[in-house]
């Protein structure tokens, strides 16, 4: 359940750097890469109850799972969700993984003064 | 409502600590590892052996959820500079769990420092804890199909450690077929096959882990 360690950064994380006073906070929208080992279900458990726990229930949060995409060593980019999915043009495993593998807090949503 | 696009990692809070880690290792000529593996596959076991085979000037910090067992058997072989991180139910290391730790060892005499995380092949693996190298170790009896389960973790290991290869004989492991495995996540990965009964691949590993220091 390292979902609920993650949560607690992403709060300490829009706090400290978004919204100090966190009453301004009426949304967080969060991309999941498929790859990034969390599972967004207990993601969105973990955060929806460390904010009830802060007297921020009404906080609403998005999570939006985005796809993996791998950079083959012959030049095609392709997206996957499985790992034994090799590149689509010469069926490689020589890969970069370029996006996918991380959580990322896209955007805050504030209450306009 | 204004919607106020960050765009901010959300390991940020660890991965920042963790850089702070990896600086503090750098200025001091501490090459860090972290080791993961499954409960049982011999992290500790490796590391009793590198007390006595790994002739480097090191220092061993062991995670587990409860006592200081581990860290008490790298004491018993020998090594004195070895500490426990007791997590009290945590799944996985932090940065500011090693951070915490690495402010009460003396690090000024060390070139190497390993550290064993929770045994767990899942939550330690997206944890930065500001280690140049992670390593995942399995184990024969474990069974062959652990990298395909577990995929988190190999996606990011650069190193694998096959471990207990001397009962390769006694059980069915197609150990082909888990080394494939292990490059179908991550190309560029290490592969040793080891096993602390008969020494088997663990002078390959230290000259890698010499020859990675060289270079950090």
């Amino acid at each position: 359940m390292h979902e609920f360690a993650l949560a607690n950064d992403i709060i300490e994380t829009v706090s400290a750097r978004v919204a100090p006073d966190l009453s301004k906070v009426s949304g967080i929208n969060i991309d999941v890469g498929a790859f990034s080992g969390v599972v967004a279900d207990s993601l969105d458990f973990g955060l929806r109850t460390i904010l009830a726990d802060k007297n921020f229930p009404d906080v609403k949060i998005n999570i939006t799972e985005v796809p993996t995409v791998a950079r083959c060593e012959c030049g095609n980019d392709y997206s996957l969700k499985e790992i034994f999915e090799s590149c689509s043009v010469c069926h490689s495993f020589n890969r970069k993984l370029i996006s996918g593998m991380d959580v990322i807090i896209e955007s805050v949503e504030l209450v306009e003064e | 409502m204004v919607k106020k696009t960050v765009e901010i990692s959300a390991r940020e809070h660890n991965d920042l600590i963790a850089a702070e880690n990896r600086k503090h290792f750098f200025d001091h000529g501490i090459f860090a590892v972290n080791i993961i593996g499954s409960p049982g596959c011999g992290k500790t076991s490796i590391l009793e052996y590198t007390v006595n085979h790994f002739n480097e000037t090191f220092a061993v910090i062991v995670g587990d959820v409860k006592t200081a067992l581990d860290s008490d058997r790298i004491i018993h072989a020998g090594h004195s500079n070895a500490y426990a991180i007791e997590t009290g139910g945590g799944c996985h290391l932090t940065a500011q769990m090693i951070k915490e730790k690495v402010g009460q060892m003396e690090t000024a005499a060390i070139d190497y420092l390993f550290i064993e995380n929770v045994g767990n092949l899942v939550c330690p693996s997206t944890f930065d804890l500001g280690e140049h190298l992670k390593i995942a170790v399995l184990s024969i009896p474990e069974g062959d199909e652990k990298v395909r389960k577990y995929p988190a973790l190999f996606l990011r290991a650069a190193v694998v450690l096959i471990n207990k290869v001397d009962l390769l004989g006694f059980m069915d492991y197609d150990i082909e077929r888990v080394k494939e495995d292990c490059r179908a996540h991550n190309s560029k990965v290490k592969i040793f096959e080891t096993s602390v009964k008969t020494g088997q691949g663990l002078d390959a590993f230290f000259d890698y882990l010499r020859e990675q220091r060289r270079y950090f």
